[in-house]
């Protein structure tokens, strides 16, 4: 538990500064404060991150954008985690026809990459609002989490102590929750933190094209694509949202590696 | 290898069919059709919207019209691009080599790169360096490509001007050594993204591998220590390596998009992105069938290169 | 030329700050041509002597500056990298534990051996090749050209060890180390393989190093024997003696055990009048799965026509090597698995499968010891949660009555109520198998089945085991089908034994009879094959377990084995029924027409 403490705090910093954003923002993250006389201005006192081509505080931005980015990442997740472990919960009890059918269909999801297929949404749908971005990311993410978890699945279902609890007689109930659930929270770990880590620059990106969280509202993604054009000018605008989303990537990286140590551990 | 070749070649087969299918419903899903956007403005008349969607069958029912998409795309006619006003098998033929270019000198390089320093990596696990480069590659995979692009372009090219930011060509040049100037910080950035995350794998597997028993078994008969680690090692070690790049090559054409976005690569990615901002949907869904495709029959070889390095996965499918 | 391999004040620590010692200044000397044998229990530290010597030890590992290792003149501790390497495999050459995990997974085991060959510039190309087919071949390898085309995991178990051993032996190494070279093999397969050292080592001239832990398997293969406690050489004396000291002190024991247990059954072993369980012509047919491109689904024969009573209080010993139908029919008898022909009788009553209600109030009188009992435990849950959990399943009062029915059970299977609090992991294997043995006495059962109860298990943590499913016997009445290839154990426990080959019933009567003078040729043949600790006179009879698609289709399932001298054609057309061969109709039966019962020891 001690090795997951430091990555666990730290994505702990990053959701408290997203809820508590109303409170820890110097100024409003969507008003044009100045749009004449301190628009892209460099870091200083006044403004510790700068300020973008419409004069708005870029701290402020990354603070409001932190609660876009990092909720649209978690219900994602969510989605993903949820779709997923049906699926291969699904696939590795039943196996046979259904097992081949759904893990057919995981892997047509798997060969569309990725970010096309969420262009192809969007293309067919117009601009999403954040919480149907959530649920399109997640729509599109649940892949791995299904083979994980089917994978896990038929393994528990293999062992030894599973067989012996069936053939004790332990109800079916009991038998998912106090044989196989807790097997499997592991894997649920490692498949969540992996979402995460997958959907957090997937979000930036669309968002850095323009298709993701729509502007005037802020999100990581799209306060670096201000700096299109200018990338040497306005360096600030490159720089700190690119160290949130990489810190809170990294982050989630590191979970992942520290739980799927665990998971080999205990295996 | 034959079974394995013939049966992924069917569940491929299958997977694309699910693919088309799948682009289909998304479009017909969608509110109005794909003439929508073009159609549908004040300037248009009903008349003539109506009779073009006759034209194209948009007024059939939905079967007819799925039957319609699958035998017009079986011919290799992927529909009309509005926005280039040509038709879209025609934008994908001049813009594909350019991005199986970009991407397929990114993955080559990538893999020679994470294969090396993963294997050095994980032979070497205890030195010092071997754990810092690790930690290092960790942070690397972190960064999103578009992000990991950006920088690149302003340390490279903007600061201290030793490559050019965008595009394929200067303006009046043409040669190779000119595309190969262009390329290379496009295939950088693609590169580092497959090889940190190929590095990490390899990793993992090399580590396994040195306390293996039959690696043990190989040095207590004598054999030669360079010969433990590229016949015994590394063979065994590419199994599970191959299988991570199969499954990333979905990740790597996505990220084939936003690389050329940021460096304005002239490419099927590029188009796609300029193609979702005008509506063209035939456009979009030509390159996501295209791509698609791509990486199916592109994991098939992944697959049969895996089986290849694992001789108990051939009889076993 | 063969040089004496002597090791000096051989210590082996960790390279931690805090160094703790693994081996702890070991001197013995292996003379030329002789064989010395190392036994200890797991975790002595056997392991790591061969390591040690070969310079091969793991990460974390390291011998300290003062051990040596002296080959005929030459000090191995002194020698560079290079020069280690060309001793390592020409001049001590090493088998090792686990046939699958040694060998290469994706090189074909020809090129494992011409590698080594060409590793020592004794030979390469198709002169390689050639050695590696005769050495194959050597090593009992059938069809050894082909053979050397094959993948590892494309052998049979019993090929790879003997592959191995070809490995080790190819270049005519002065010394062999064999680390448990047959501790995963059965014990015919692990008798032949034996044999097959022992013929190579005396025609090559090569010193044996032999570690075990095992006493009968080393006693019986080496003239010298020295004991491993804890890193330290405890015993080191000719084998005889070793062997005579330390089976007298066991048997010691077990001998007190025995005095207190009374045999419920008569001593003939008769089947008492209401069988608690009987299997009547039971047959047990699995389908091969079918693939695609694949040959169409033929039925195995898992268990063919068996017929076995069990009584109250009585233990039944069933016998044969791995793969021949035990565990299926055990798990038959229990319901877990439907016959495809025959009956299982419990208590009076026809077992069926389709009546749910039954079943269930059925299988809480038989329940089973499963094969891996220590993996039968969830490893998250806590020992006593799942006592409780089975107890409850069982219709016991939930709560505070269940948690302490859950201690009592733990200290009647020997074990401090206080375990209950740990999880499986943290417990020992002869701790496990207790807890197991607990959960499965949860519903009060009449019937135990015990698969391998002891296999998994060091030689000392056996016979406390054993004791202990004896008094349970004894003192609840309780009656138990052991399952064992292990001869041993079941003559220990049980008053009856049935010996089944390819799903059949092949002998069967009184335990003393069938195992201390068995009638039919493969039952001598199991015998033959159990480690004694004395040395081996003769060898034991060949063959291998055939794969079950290939077993005879008509005539005796065992007549390729059969090393009968009355064998004749009638043994290749006709199935052999069981029949007596004692004056009592229930005593003694065999099936085979040609034995009679040898005269009575």
């Amino acid at each position: 538990m001690r090795a997951l403490r430091l990555p666990l705090g730290i994505l702990a910093g990053f959701a408290l500064a997203a809820l508590l954003a109303p409170l820890l923002a110097p100024y409003d993250p969507i008003a044009h404060l100045d749009p004449l006389g301190s628009a892209l201005q460099a870091p200083s006192a006044a403004h510790w991150m700068g300020t973008d081509p419409y004069s708005r505080d870029v701290l402020s931005r990354l603070l409001f954008g932190a609660r876009a980015s990092l909720g649209i990442a978690t219900l994602a997740v969510a989605v993903a985690l949820s779709l997923g472990t049906l699926v291969g919960a699904v696939a590795a009890v039943r196996g046979g026809f259904i097992d081949a059918l759904l893990m057919r269909c995981t892997d047509a999801m798997l060969a569309i990459p990725r970010l096309l297929l969420l262009l192809l949404v969007v293309a067919a749908s117009g601009p999403l609002p954040p919480a149907a971005l959530a649920a399109v990311l997640g729509a599109t993410g649940w892949m791995s989490a299904a083979r994980l978890v089917r994978q896990e699945t038929r393994r528990l279902l293999a062992t030894e102590h599973v067989k012996a609890a069936i053939a004790l007689g332990v109800p079916r109930r009991t038998l998912w929750r106090g044989h196989i659930l807790p097997g499997l929270l592991p894997t649920l770990g490692v498949a969540a933190t992996v979402a995460f880590a997958a959907a957090l620059p997937l979000e930036a990106a669309l968002s850095f094209l323009g298709l993701g969280v729509a502007p005037p509202h802020a999100s990581w993604g799209n306060i670096i694509l201000e700096a299109e054009g200018r990338l040497l000018r306005a360096w600030w605008l490159v720089l700190f949202p690119t160290l949130a989303i990489v810190g809170a990537t990294l982050t989630a990286n590191l979970l992942a590696e520290r739980v799927s140590m665990r998971r080999e551990d205990a295996a | 290898m034959t079974r394995v070749l013939v049966v992924r070649l069917a569940q491929a087969l299958a997977v694309i069919g699910i693919v088309v299918t799948l682009c289909f419903a998304l479009i017909r899903l969608a509110p109005g059709d794909p003439f929508f956007a073009a159609l549908d403005q004040p300037g248009v008349p009903p008349e003539t919207a109506a009779a073009m969607r006759e034209a194209f069958g948009y007024d059939r029912p939905l079967h007819e019209q799925y039957l319609r998409f699958v035998s017009n795309l079986a011919r290799g006619d992927l529909g009309f691009s509005h926005s280039r006003s040509r038709p879209v098998s025609e934008v994908i033929a001049a813009l594909l080599p350019n991005s199986l270019l970009l991407s397929g000198t990114g993955l080559l390089l990538g893999t020679v790169f994470g294969v090396s320093i993963g294997a050095w990596q994980g032979w070497r696990a205890e030195s010092r360096w071997a754990r810092a480069s690790d930690r290092a590659l960790l942070a690397l995979s972190s960064i999103p490509e578009f992000v990991l692009a950006l920088l690149l372009a302003m340390l490279f090219a903007l600061e201290l001007r030793w490559l050019p930011v965008s595009g394929m060509h200067d303006e009046g040049i043409n040669g190779i050594v000119d595309v190969l100037r262009h390329l290379v910080l496009p295939a950088s950035t693609l590169a580092i993204m497959v090889g940190a995350i190929l590095a990490r794998h390899q990793r993992a597997a090399m580590r396994e591998l040195r306390d293996a028993e039959f690696i043990r078994a190989a040095r207590a008969s004598g054999i030669p220590e360079r010969r433990v680690l590229f016949r015994h090692a590394l063979r065994n070690a590419s199994a599970p390596v191959l299988t991570v790049l199969g499954v990333m090559l979905g990740a790597v054409a996505g990220g084939t998009v936003l690389i050329e976005r940021v460096f304005d690569w002239p490419g099927m990615g590029r188009a796609v992105v300029e193609a979702v901002g005008q509506r063209d949907y035939p456009l979009v869904v030509g390159a996501v069938i295209v791509t698609s495709i791509a990486v199916t029959l592109a994991t098939v070889l992944a697959d049969l290169a895996v089986a290849w390095a694992n001789p108990r996965l051939r009889n076993r499918l | 030329m063969t040089a004496t391999l002597a090791i000096r004040a051989l210590s082996v620590e960790t390279t931690d700050p805090t160094p703790r010692r693994l081996l702890d200044d070991l001197s013995f000397t292996l003379a030329a041509g002789s064989s010395v044998g190392i036994v200890g229990r797991s975790g002595a530290g056997k392991s790591t002597i061969g390591n040690a010597i070969l310079d091969l030890l793991p990460r974390g590992l390291r011998r300290t500056p003062s051990s040596r290792i002296l080959l005929g003149d030459e000090d191995l501790t002194a020698l560079g990298a290079e020069s280690m390497r060309e001793v390592r495999g020409r001049r001590i050459a090493m088998v090792f534990q686990e046939p699958l995990s040694a060998l290469d997974p994706a090189m074909r085991v020809g090129r494992q051996l011409t590698a080594a060959l060409e590793a020592h510039g004794v030979a390469r190309g198709a002169e390689a090749t050639e050695r590696a087919i005769v050495m194959l071949d050597r090593v009992g390898i059938r069809d050894a050209a082909r053979s050397a085309r094959r993948f590892p995991h494309e052998l049979s178990g019993g090929q790879r060890q003997r592959m191995l051993l070809a490995l080790a032996l190819m270049l005519e190494p002065e010394v062999l180390i064999a680390d448990e070279p047959t501790t995963a093999l059965d014990v015919t397969l692990q008798a032949q393989l034996l044999d097959l050292l022992d013929d190579l080592r005396r025609d090559l001239g090569t010193t044996l190093l032999l570690i075990s832990h095992d006493l009968a398997v080393v006693g019986e293969r080496c003239e010298r024997v020295l004991v491993l406690e804890q890193g330290r050489l405890v015993d080191d004396g000719p084998s005889e003696r070793i062997v005579a000291e330390r089976s007298a002190r066991a048997s010691g024991a077990a001998a007190v055990a025995r005095a207190r247990a009374v045999r419920p059954t008569d001593p003939d072993g008769t089947p008492p009048d209401v069988p608690l369980v009987a299997a009547d012509a039971l047959s047990v047919h699995f389908l091969t799965p079918s693939r695609l491109f694949q040959r169409p689904e033929v039925p195995v024969h898992a268990v063919d026509g068996v017929t076995l009573a069990i009584g109250r209080g009585e233990c039944v010993g069933l016998v044969g090597e791995s793969g021949c139908g035990k565990s299926t029919l055990a798990r038959t008898l229990l319901g877990l698995e439907a016959p495809s022909a025959g009956t299982v009788t419990v208590l009076g009553r026809r077992l069926d499968v389709q009546d749910r209600v039954m079943m269930r109030a059925l299988r809480r009188r038989l329940q089973l010891v499963p094969q891996d009992a220590g993996a039968s435990l969830t490893p998250q849950r806590t020992v006593r949660s799942l006592l409780v959990e089975a107890l409850e399943v069982h219709g016991h009062t939930p709560g505070a009555a269940a948690q302490r029915r859950a201690e009592q059970l733990l200290q009647e299977v020997g074990l401090d109520p206080a375990l209950g609090a740990r999880r499986p992991g943290a417990l020992s294997s002869g701790e496990r198998q207790r807890v197991a043995i607990a959960r499965a006495l949860a519903p009060q059962p009449d019937l135990l089945v015990c698969d391998e109860p002891v296999a998994n298990l060091d030689a000392a943590a056996r016979e406390p085991l054993l004791a202990l499913l004896d008094r349970l016997r004894d003192e609840r009445g309780l009656a138990l089908l052991l399952i064992s290839h292990d001869l041993g154990v079941v003559r220990r426990l049980a008053s009856r034994v049935a010996v089944m080959y390819l799903g059949r019933i092949v002998e069967q009567g009184n335990a003393a009879q069938v195992l201390d003078a068995p009638a039919m040729p493969y039952t001598q043949l199991l015998r033959a094959a159990v480690p004694t600790g004395r040395p081996r006179r003769s060898h034991s009879g060949g063959g291998e377990l055939p794969a079950p698609l290939a077993v005879p289709a008509q005539g005796c399932p065992f007549h390729p084995r059969c090393t009968l001298p009355l064998k004749d054609e009638g043994c290749l057309s006709e199935r052999p029924v069981l029949r007596a061969v004692s004056a009592d109709p229930d005593g003694h039966q065999v099936a085979c027409p040609k034995v009679s019962l040898p005269p009575s020891p």
